[in-house]
């Protein structure tokens, strides 16, 4: 047997005394070993401080004389009846209706957090512009530009062909917007794009009511330039 | 089952047996019959409530509380149990619904009384150790999770045995053990190894094993 489990099972048997006939191997250990008899001793001496630990919290613990009295007045009085039926069931609709709002709120916080795009309903992320490609889903779900106020944002621009997202980080500034009907919009496409896989151009910062479309293939309000470049990396 | 740890002068007496009808004559609506049966009952759920509230005022709430509660269904109450450790539990789930809503415990109020209980006799370098030793304790224990304080205060302030203590936890006794194991095993952490030295006892300065 083990110096540390003996000592771990004297520990044991004498928390709890449990010494038995099966319990003179231990008995042989502790009178050989200094350390166990010291851890022993520890915590018999452990214990004591423990017990007087709690005999000083409850020193003197003894309710108030008028414990007895308000205990009385309150067993007297008739119990609060508990809801029940109709009442029970709108309470737990309650409940149900507190709990839907928590997760609703979890979720926006989420939503918050994780620095998620949430996209008007008249602008959806499907509503891309597919420039390159002749803007057929540009015309099918057209974005919108506000005219009545300067454009003034930006969302992204994505590879037309493969739609990887990271490219919707790079790539464009907008170098003029003016309230006019006519905006201009520059693309500067890193250079391992192809130009046919840059120009699909997402407007989402919409202020006011959409009465103009843009795209540079379908609309000629839009210019979009591109330079020549490279061929695309692919995504790894 | 014994309790062998028994220290007479830490715990808290265990009432005496009631009277055989006392709990037959409340649930007749005796009133009489209802203070013989909180005057019975109320030091060791004062003690249970105090010891783990460390407040005389919230101990006394949930004192009123756990006898108003025994009273109103005293007519599920079996008369021949005693109903010592149904109230112990009622007591101390008040307190730890209370003590979680009321966010922390007080501060210990204790301070003052812990240095009336010091045994004065002993040298004054041992008093002082002593009451570091017991403030050491005293927070080690309002630290320890709810149940391992549950099962200390059971076992060792009020000197339940073990299938008691078990019963008012309403856990087996081997979960019992277990929780009493590593209530233990956490306090002893607690204690600085400067400190591991039994205070009054052995001179010699003990060796803690590594483990």
């Amino acid at each position: 047997m083990s110096c540390r489990r003996a000592c771990r099972e004297l520990l044991w048997l004498t928390r709890f005394g449990e010494f038995g006939p099966s319990s003179a191997p231990h008995l042989e250990h502790l009178a050989g070993c200094r350390a166990c008899r010291d851890e022993v001793g520890f915590d018999r001496a452990m214990v004591q401080q423990l017990r007087l630990a709690l005999a000083v919290r409850v020193t003197n613990a003894t309710p108030s004389e008028s414990t007895w009295e308000r205990i009385l007045a309150r067993a007297q009085t008739p119990e609060p009846s508990q809801p029940t039926g109709i009442w029970r069931w709108l309470a737990s609709i309650a409940v149900r209706q507190r709990m839907a709002t928590a997760m609703a709120g979890t979720g926006l916080a989420l939503v918050l957090a994780l620095n998620m795009e949430v996209v008007p309903a008249g602008l959806s992320p499907s509503a891309d512009v597919d420039v390159a490609s002749g803007g057929a889903a540009f015309e099918a779900r057209p974005p919108v530009i506000p005219t009545s106020k300067p454009m003034n944002g930006f969302i992204g621009v994505s590879d037309a062909s493969t739609g990887n997202p990271y490219l919707t980080e790079v790539g464009v500034l907008i170098a003029a917007a003016r309230p006019e009907p006519t905006v201009r919009v520059t693309v500067q496409a890193p250079e391992q794009f192809e130009e046919a896989n840059i120009l699909r151009i997402r407007f989402g910062s919409q202020t006011s009511e959409p009465t103009t479309t843009g795209g540079t293939a379908v609309d000629p309000e839009i210019e979009t330039v591109a330079p020549a470049m490279s061929p695309p990396a692919q995504p790894s | 089952m014994s309790n062998p740890n028994g220290g007479p002068s830490a715990q808290v007496p265990v009432e005496g047996r009631q009277p055989d009808d006392l709990v037959e004559r409340m649930q007749g609506g005796d009133l009489d019959a209802f203070e013989e049966f909180f005057n019975t009952y109320k030091r060791p759920i004062y003690a249970t409530a105090l010891a783990i509230t460390r407040d005389p005022f919230l101990a006394e709430e949930v004192l009123q509380d756990c006898f108003v509660k025994a009273y109103r269904v005293r007519e599920r109450l079996d008369p021949t149990r005693s109903p010592q450790p149904w109230l112990q539990r009622v007591a101390i789930n008040l307190c730890y619904s209370r003590v979680s809503r009321r966010k922390s415990l007080a501060e210990p109020i204790t301070s003052l009384i812990t240095n009336l209980v010091v045994d004065l006799a002993a040298r004054p370098d041992q008093v002082v150790e002593s009451r570091e030793v017991l403030d050491v304790l005293q927070r080690g224990i309002d630290a320890l999770p709810p149940k391992q304080q549950t099962a200390i205060i059971l076992y060792y302030l009020h000197g339940y045995s073990l299938a008691e203590a078990a019963e008012i936890a309403d856990c087996n006794v081997g979960t019992m053990k277990s929780r009493l194991h590593y209530a233990l095993k956490a306090l002893r952490i607690r204690l600085p190894v400067e400190r591991r030295i039994p205070v009054g006892g052995t001179p010699a300065p003990i060796r803690i094993t590594s483990r």
